[in-house]
């Protein structure tokens, strides 16, 4: 085996698993509600050469200052469009996607055996797929299960990655604000190691350094604004609405917490995995745009307790079938193995010498239970390699092949259909105050840039100064909505056509500028 | 079970239940309830509306009937204030049941036990009202203490136990499916008691055909579980940023983090735990549910996760469980009775009259009868109850009114394009709404007329001469 294939070999299943999300994630379509204003601030950026400090897009919140944080991602979107049109923005998003699935897979193998670890991972991998959109959030989607996977082999006793994680959060935080988990996700392994009594300094020194950094960063959004984002959404847009469980993401959601809780009940855990799972969990039930997330940081928690719950439970019945099972216990043990050990502090899978989770009557390795010495050092325990053959690798090679050759038969073309594209010429031909949707004031940023928009998903320069609380009295013609239309000199407005506004605009006799299925543009009488 | 914990739980239950007592009756679809419990009484088992203008003959849920027969025979034993008893005892037996499922899990340190059983009661406090919800809520906390206990007697009784409960709530088919699962756990389970196993599972089975409607009782519940009206508060997502949702948040984070650092749990924990948490993700109103469901568990587990914490930092030393104190009979009868007093004297000396400021009571002399009158969801049931001569548009039983009529109806308070002309082809000819509400306002700008007015409802008469304006 030559020296590059060597060096592969150990990452052949992530690379498998990578190329198959790159080849799913590179023929979605682009059209993501966010992504035209995303676009639209990195095209203003990289032309002014400058960074957007005040509002430029909007009429109703324009000159006042405002900061997303987001500037680098921004970039980085607009330039993947500016050089290669749509299909960067294609190429870009399967990357991220690519690098995500990569780092998803490496840790679900780092606590259990390929078998197990690629379902769970792919599992993840599928809760994200709601996210695969073409936004700064994709940083986040890729960094994230990066920073968790330097976490581990920090933990482990890799000086490399726990150095790697202070530049890893600073390119984020200017990418996404979502940068405030990945610091929160360090400040929880420097919390374990000083719970655990394990060597604590270099945490605690890679917690403060990612903390104090981006606070001195000047385009990163402050920690303080991006973490209170986090944790308590401004406006409950859907993205920032608990996840349903009536729709196939929320009931794929349902499902891994039914997998988190049952493995976790019957197998029990570790301090990691309270100190990382209760937080993520919070999150992920507080917007839904954080299960993601909770998917990924549980995976390599849950991948081994599965592994053996799998075990325990195939044996189980087995012998049930067999007609001897054991009788079920309290706790503590049965001779099924089915229940297993309790916690005991200092001991986990990714410990040397624990290949896995112990079982009731294995002895498991870590200080001394009753004087809390602590154990040695921990080297690195990497991801396992699923087989010692060629054939992973093979199959990563030719995954990757495909997932290149898959690049020529795709239409990078966004999807305009929730858009009033049938509408852009005439507003490119009108002025004064346009009333627009929330969902597509980002849309005619970038169709329609002569034209400031009212609201758009930016959110942040119109929820502080009421100017959301204005557009929701209009649309849903409150007692204020005419003194809303009239204070900001509304002169055309498009709207969806069963919006309560649309009938009270006409019933004043403002009149039909262009209709479509999905869209009417009024004009004020004249 | 013990005599003490009896007596605990009957005093924090009699307790908890007297502080209950002093907040009037008056939930908004109590009156729908009682309507509906004082027509059973009267002309037998409604299985068609008649109630509303535009469902009139539809087929409605039955699945609560002994319940609002309860609620009816109350009413008409001891006007509000037998409401408010019956309400009170509903109470009293929730929180005692969460109680004693505590109290039984760890005996000997009952303080712990009733601490970890506080957001589960406090939770379960959003659900304290007039309803046969609360009846069901209330057998669901007395199935999960049964499950609590060793034996066959605690089979037997949940056998019993949901066969009343089909009838009173939908929500038995949840207790139905635990316990047809405890039960093939439990037949599998070699040296078990088999038969008191097959008699709760078909105790299981019997509950979803003894009732009037027979396995079609589960229709309505079906409906909600899957298709739930989200509109309405109860029926929204539960939300971490809210209170009660952060309290379940909460519970369910320390049902994790137990997980992860008890010892792991017994099988009957699992079965219940589990589905009920899924549950709880679908609603607001399931959210107390897994509080309850979770209580036994969190008694048990949490307090040992919390010594690993804290044993790392030198704080604790190993569990040393307590043993329970043999308490003298007469104090524990003190106990009891001092429960039983609270209750009991917060009741006589409670509120007699209902709570109906939030209803437009003051429209009540103008309404006219016979069909024609949309007013709003809320209001419904207390016209229903309040101006039966006036039948509504729409009310809190939901089921007759799913699809058309309801869209219609939001179509009309929203004022969304086509509103008028659903007012034209229902023929509705007034409208009682709030003042703040899309239909009111624009009612109001057409120049259509005003016949009542106050902080919280507008009348107002539908003019048919107004310009009709439709894209």
């Amino acid at each position: 085996m030559s020296r590059v294939p060597k060096a592969l070999s150990p990452h052949a299943v992530p690379l498998a698993v990578a190329a198959t999300a790159f080849t799913l994630a590179v023929g979605l379509p682009a059209g993501d509600p966010d992504m035209w204003w995303q676009l639209a601030s990195g095209r203003w950026m990289v032309e002014h050469r400058d960074g957007i400090r005040v509002d430029v897009f909007s009429s109703t919140a324009t000159g006042e200052p405002y900061a997303l944080g987001e500037w680098l991602g921004e970039v980085i979107l607009y330039g993947a469009y500016a050089t290669l049109g749509w299909m960067g923005v294609a190429l870009l998003r399967a990357g991220l996607v690519a690098v995500a699935a990569f780092a998803v897979t490496r840790l679900a193998l780092r606590g259990a055996p390929a078998r197990v670890a690629i379902p769970v991972a792919a599992l993840a991998l599928l809760l994200s797929k709601p996210t695969w959109t073409d936004r700064p959030q994709l940083f986040t989607l890729a960094l994230f299960p990066v920073l968790l996977d330097l976490c581990f082999a920090a933990r482990g006793g890799s000086r490399a990655a726990l150095s790697a994680l202070v530049p890893l959060v600073a390119l984020w935080s200017n990418a996404h604000g979502g940068y405030a988990l990945g610091i929160a996700i360090v400040w929880i392994f420097a919390a374990e190691a000083v719970v655990e009594r394990r060597p604590a300094l270099g945490w605690l020194a890679a917690a403060a350094a990612t903390t104090l950094l981006v606070s001195a960063l000047p385009g990163a959004l402050p920690l303080r604004r991006a973490a209170a984002h986090i944790a308590g959404p401004t406006v409950r847009i859907v993205e920032e609405s608990p996840i349903d469980p009536l729709t196939p993401f929320g009931a794929l959601f349902a499902l891994f917490l039914g997998a988190m809780l049952l493995t976790l009940l019957l197998r029990g855990g570790t301090l990691l995995h309270a100190f990382v799972l209760v937080p993520m969990l919070g999150l992920a039930l507080t917007a839904q745009r954080h299960v993601p997330l909770f998917g990924f940081a549980a995976v390599p928690l849950l991948a081994g307790p599965l592994t053996v719950l799998v075990e325990d439970v195939g044996t189980t019945l087995k012998r049930v079938i067999a007609g001897g099972v054991a009788a079920d216990k309290e706790a503590g043990g049965s001779p099924s193995g089915l229940y297993v050990f309790p916690y005991q502090p200092g001991t986990d899978p990714y410990r040397p010498g624990t290949e896995r989770h112990t079982r009731s009557n294995e002895t498991p390795a870590g200080p001394d239970p009753a004087t809390g010495t602590p154990a040695g050092p921990e080297p690195e325990v990497p991801p396992r390699p699923s087989s010692k053959s060629s054939f992973p690798l093979a199959l990563a090679a030719a995954l990757w092949l495909g997932a290149l050759a898959s690049i020529a038969t795709v239409d990078p073309r966004p999807d305009l259909t929730p858009y009033p594209a049938k509408a852009v010429p005439a507003l490119e031909a009108s002025r004064g105050v346009l009333l627009n949707e929330y969902d597509w004031g980002g849309y005619l940023m970038w169709q329609v840039p002569s034209r400031p928009v009212f609201v758009d998903g930016r959110l942040f320069p119109f929820a502080g100064n009421g100017v959301m609380r204005q557009y929701q009295e209009a649309m849903h013609v409150l007692p204020s909505w005419r003194a809303v239309i009239e204070r900001w000199n509304v002169a055309q407005a498009l709207l969806r056509p069963d919006r309560a506004l649309v009938q009270a605009l006409r019933d004043d006799g403002w009149t039909v500028g262009v209709q479509d299925r999905d869209f009417v543009l009024l004009e004020r009488p004249r | 079970m013990t005599r003490s914990v009896l007596a605990l739980a009957a005093l924090v239950g009699g307790a908890l239940a007297a502080g209950s007592a002093t907040f009037p009756v008056g939930d908004s679809d109590l009156f729908w309830h009682l309507a509906t419990g004082r027509e059973t009484l009267a002309r037998g088992l409604g299985r068609a509306d008649v109630f509303s203008w535009t469902a009139r003959g539809v087929p409605v849920a039955t699945d609560q009937w002994l319940g609002q027969v309860i609620l009816f025979g109350a009413y008409s034993s001891g006007s509000w204030l037998g409401v408010l008893a019956v309400r009170t005892l509903a109470v009293a037996a929730l929180v005692g049941c969460v109680a004693a499922a505590a109290l039984v899990r760890r005996p000997g340190s009952p303080v712990i036990a009733i601490a970890i059983a506080v957001p589960a009661i406090l939770l379960s406090r959003f659900i304290w009202t007039e309803r046969p919800e609360l009846f069901g809520i209330a057998l669901f906390a007395a199935l999960v203490l049964l499950l609590q206990l060793e034996g066959r007697r605690p089979l037997y009784l949940a056998a019993a136990l949901l066969i009343v409960w089909a009838n009173v709530h939908g929500s038995f088919a949840l207790g139905a499916v635990l316990v047809l699962l405890v039960a093939a756990h439990g037949l599998a389970t070699p040296r078990a008691d088999r038969r008191a196993y097959v008699l709760a599972a078909a105790g299981a089975v019997l509950s979803v055909v003894l009732t009037p409607s027979g396995i079609g009782t589960l229709a309505a519940p079906g409906l909600h579980l899957f298709d739930p009206p989200r509109q309405i508060q109860e029926w929204a997502l539960p939300d971490p940023l809210t209170v009660p949702g952060a309290m379940w948040a909460i519970l369910l984070g320390l049902v994790v983090l137990s997980a992860c650092l008890s010892t792991p749990a017994r099988t009957r924990d699992v079965i219940v735990l589990v589905p009920v948490a899924l549950l709880s993700l679908l609603a607001v109103r399931h959210t107390p549910l897994f509080a309850i469901a979770a209580t036994p568990y969190l008694v048990a587990h949490l307090p040992p996760a919390l010594r690993v914490i804290a044993a790392r930092f030198g704080i604790a030393g190993e569990e040393a469980a307590p043993r329970p104190r043999r308490v003298p009979a007469g104090i524990d009868v003190a106990l009891a009775a001092a429960g039983t007093v609270l209750m009991v004297g917060a009741v006589v000396l409670g509120p007699r009259d209902p709570e109906e400021s939030g209803f437009p009571s003051a429209a009540l002399p103008l309404l006219p009868s016979g069909p024609g009158v949309l007013a709003q969801y809320d209001w419904g049931g207390w016209l229903i109850w309040r101006a039966p001569a006036t039948p509504v548009f729409v009310d809190g039983r939901l089921v007759p009114y799913r699809g058309a009529v309801l869209a219609d109806y939001r179509t009309v308070v929203e004022a969304r394009p086509g509103w008028r002309e659903v007012i034209d082809r229902r023929g509705i000819r007034w409208i009682l709404v709030r003042p703040g509400d899309p239909v009111a306002v624009r009612a109001q700008e057409l120049g259509w007329r005003t016949h009542a007015r106050s902080a919280g409802f507008v009348l107002i008469a539908v003019s048919e001469s107004s310009p009709q304006s439709r894209p």
